[in-house]
C-alpha cells in the first residue's frame, strides 16, 4: 500500500503488439496505390477526409463538450486557402500545411466571439459564422464568385500520379490527425479535457482552466478541418463556396461520431468506415440511401446510445489507443495491476 | 503579516430573487483551523461555498486568501491558489478510474508533473480508502466510494483550506468514523478546514469552532459546544415543529449522549 512502491502504466496491456499492428497497416495503406485500381483509392480519399472531420468533431464536441454545426466554415477557409496560394503559383499539395496553419489563425478572433455563447446558441452561431464566411468569399471574383474556379498548378501531372498523390496526402493528413489527438489525450491537458467531458464544474473545482482547455480544442478541430478542405479542394480540382461551405459536412461528420461513438478515438474511426461502406454499397437505391442511413443513425441513437465503439467499450476494456492510466503495484509475483475487488 | 487570516469573508451579501442566502456574512478562518458551519436547510451553507470556491458570485463583499482579493478569481484559479472543495451532491468523471480522477485534480490543482503527479494521486488513494478500487471507473462506485473520492480529488489538489460539503450524508455510523479518520488525517498536515454537515457529531469531533448560520446571518460562533448550547441556536434545531429533519438528527444526538461541553455537562434538549 506504499505510494512510492507503485508506478503508472498508460495501458492494461502491452503496447507492443499493436505497434505491429499499427506498422503493418500503415505500410500496407502507403502501398496501396500500388496494387488496387484508383477507384478503391479515390474511395479511401473521401473516407480518409471523412474521418479527419470526424475526428475533429468528436475532439470538439465530445471532449470539449462544443457543439459546433459551423466546422464547414474551416473546411471553406482551407479549400479557399489552397485556390488563393495556387492561384500565385505555390504546389497545392504544399499548400495543405499552410492551410492548417490559416484555419487555426482564423478560428482564435472566431473563438473570442462564439465562446460568449454556450449551448444552442453557440451551436447557431458557429452556423453564422459559416454562412457569414460563404457569403464573404463569393463576393470576391478573384476567388471565382458564387461559381467557383478551378484549382490551378495539377494539371501537368498524369492523372494516376495525381490520384496517388492525393491519396498519400490524404493518408498523410489522416495520420496526421489521429496521432495529434493521441497524443493531446495522452498527455496533461487531455486527462483535463476528459475530466471536462465528464463533468465540467467538476473539472472547474479541482482546478482545470475550462475556457482555456476548450480553446485549445476550438483551434486544433478548426485545423484540422481546414486541412480536410485543403484536401476537398485538390482531390476535386475546383472550389465552389456553395460546396465547401455546406452544412452537409457537419452532418457527415456529427453522423459518423454519433454512429461510432462519441468521446474516444476509436468511435469515430468505425462511424467513418460504416458511413462509407453504407454510402458505396447503397449508391445505387438513390434516395433509398439516405432513408437507410437516417435509419441506422435512428436505430443507433435509440439502442446504443454510445455508438458502435461504445457497446464494445462496455464489455471490454481493450482499446485500439492507449490513453488511461493505470496504477501497478511492485510484488513477489511481479508487477501487477491494483485489483478492482468488489469491496 | 502574522495576523493575515488564511481565509477571510467581508460583508458577503447574496440573494436569489427575494431570498437572501448571505446578508453581510463575516468570518475568517486561520491557517490550520477547523470551523464547522451548520444551519437549517436553505440557510445558504452551501451558496457560502460558493462564493468563496467561485462557482458563484457575491452581490457584494470581499473574499479573500492569505490577504489576497479573489473576487476577480475563477473557481479554477482559486483550486490553484489552495481551496479545495467538495460538492454535496459528488461530481465523478464517470467514464474516468478512480485513479485518472484524482490524477487530475494532482496536475491541474496541486500543478504536479510525471511522478511527483502519480506519486501524490496513489498516497492520497491510500489516505482516503480508495487505493483498491484505483482502476475502477468512476461511475461504477457505491455511495460511500463516490464521497470519497470527492474527497480525494480535493486533497490531491494539495489545499490549503478544505471545504467539505455534507460528505458525510448518507453515510453509516462507521463510515462517518472513518471519514473522521480521513479528516483528521489531513488537518494534522495543516490544511485548515471548513465543513458543512448535517451529523453534528462528526463536527464535533473534528473541528474547533462551529458557526450556526440561519436565513444568510451568522447566529452562533464559537466552540462547538457553546454554540450547541445557544438558545438562539437550540430554537433552530429543536424548533416548535416536531418531525422536521434537523430536529429529528438532534435528538438522535442529544439520546446519544455525545454532546457535551468542555466541563463534560450533557447539552439536553
Amino acid at each position: 500500500m506504499n505510494g512510492k512502491l507503485d508506478f503508472v502504466s498508460r495501458s492494461q496491456y502491452s503496447g507492443y503488439y499493436l505497434g505491429i499492428l499499427g506498422t503493418v497497416v500503415v505500410v500496407g495503406l502507403v502501398a496501396l496505390p500500388y496494387v488496387v485500381a484508383q477507384g478503391f483509392t479515390n474511395t479511401l480519399v473521401n473516407l480518409f477526409i471523412l474521418l479527419i472531420l470526424a475526428n475533429m468533431w468528436n475532439v470538439l464536441a465530445g471532449y470539449g463538450g462544443l457543439v459546433s454545426v459551423g466546422q464547414q466554415a474551416f473546411i471553406g477557409i482551407g479549400a479557399y486557402t489552397v485556390l488563393l496560394l495556387a492561384q500565385h503559383g505555390i504546389e497545392p499539395f504544399l499548400a495543405i500545411p499552410v492551410a492548417v496553419v490559416v484555419g487555426a489563425v482564423f478560428a482564435y478572433p472566431i473563438s473570442w466571439f462564439l465562446f460568449r455563447l454556450t449551448g444552442g446558441y453557440f451551436a447557431i452561431a458557429t452556423w453564422v459564422v459559416a454562412v457569414a464566411a460563404g457569403i464573404t468569399i463569393t463576393g470576391i471574383p478573384s476567388l471565382g464568385g458564387g461559381t467557383g474556379a478551378s484549382l490551378p498548378g495539377l494539371q501537368s501531372m498524369s492523372s494516376v500520379l495525381l490520384g496517388a498523390f492525393t491519396y498519400w496526402a490524404s493518408l498523410a493528413v489522416v495520420l496526421a490527425s489521429l496521432v495529434s489527438v493521441y497524443l493531446l489525450l495522452r498527455s496533461r491537458l487531455g486527462l483535463a479535457l476528459t475530466a471536462v467531458r465528464d463533468n465540467e464544474i467538476g473539472a472547474r473545482s479541482i482546478g482545470v482552466k475550462v475556457t482555456r482547455a476548450k480553446r485549445i480544442v476550438y483551434l486544433i478541430s478548426a485545423a484540422g478541418c481546414a486541412g480536410a478542405g485543403a484536401l476537398i479542394a485538390i482531390s476535386q480540382l475546383n472550389v465552389q463556396a456553395a460546396n465547401v461551405f455546406n452544412v452537409q459536412w457537419t452532418a457527415y461528420m456529427i453522423f459518423a461520431v454519433l454512429i461510432g461513438g462519441i468521446g474516444s478515438i476509436e468511435g469515430p474511426i468505425i462511424g467513418s468506415v460504416v458511413f462509407i461502406v453504407l454510402q458505396q454499397s447503397l449508391a445505387r437505391f438513390n434516395a433509398w440511401y439516405l432513408v437507410i442511413v437516417g435509419a441506422v443513425a435512428v436505430i443507433i441513437a435509440i439502442w446504443a446510445r454510445g455508438g458502435i465503439w461504445g457497446v464494445w467499450a462496455d464489455r471490454s476494456s481493450t482499446k485500439l489507443f492507449p490513453v488511461g492510466y493505470f496504477l501497478r503495484k511492485s510484488s513477489p509475483e511481479g508487477d501487477q495491476l491494483v485489483t478492482q475487488t468488489n469491496k | 503579516m502574522e495576523n493575515t487570516p488564511l481565509l477571510e469573508l467581508i460583508g458577503i451579501v447574496k440573494r436569489f430573487n427575494k431570498v437572501s442566502v448571505a446578508e453581510g456574512l463575516a468570518f475568517s478562518v486561520a491557517d490550520g483551523e477547523a470551523v464547522g458551519i451548520v444551519g437549517p436547510n436553505g440557510a445558504g451553507k452551501t451558496s457560502l461555498f460558493g462564493i468563496i470556491s467561485g462557482e458563484l458570485h457575491e452581490d457584494a463583499g470581499e473574499v479573500r486568501l492569505g490577504g489576497e482579493l479573489l473576487n476577480r478569481r475563477d473557481s479554477a484559479d482559486r483550486c490553484k491558489m489552495g481551496i479545495g472543495r467538495t460538492h454535496q451532491v459528488p461530481r465523478p468523471f464517470q467514464q474516468m478510474t478512480v485513479f485518472e480522477n484524482v490524477l487530475v485534480a494532482a496536475h491541474q490543482g496541486a500543478g504536479l508533473k510525471g511522478r511527483d503527479a502519480t506519486d501524490l494521486a496513489s498516497s492520497v488513494l491510500s489516505d482516503t480508502g480508495l487505493y483498491d478500487v484505483a482502476n475502477r471507473p468512476a461511475g461504477r462506485l457505491g455511495l460511500l466510494h463516490r464521497k470519497r473520492l470527492e474527497l480525494a480529488r480535493a486533497l490531491a489538489t494539495r489545499p490549503r483550506i478544505l471545504l467539505l460539503d455534507e460528505v458525510a450524508g448518507g453515510l453509516t455510523d462507521p463510515e462517518v468514523d472513518e471519514l473522521i479518520k480521513i479528516v483528521l488525517k489531513a488537518r494534522k498536515s495543516g490544511v485548515a478546514v471548513i465543513w458543512i454537515e448535517h451529523a453534528v457529531r462528526a463536527l464535533v469531533e473534528t473541528v474547533d469552532r462551529l458557526i450556526c448560520i440561519a436565513g444568510g446571518r451568522i447566529i452562533g460562533d464559537g466552540k462547538p459546544a457553546q454554540v450547541l448550547a445557544m438558545a438562539e441556536v437550540k430554537e433552530l434545531f429543536l424548533g416548535t415543529e416536531p418531525g422536521e429533519e434537523s430536529a429529528l438528527r438532534m435528538d438522535h444526538y442529544a439520546s446519544h449522549g455525545h454532546l457535551g461541553d468542555g466541563e463534560g455537562r450533557q447539552v439536553s434538549p
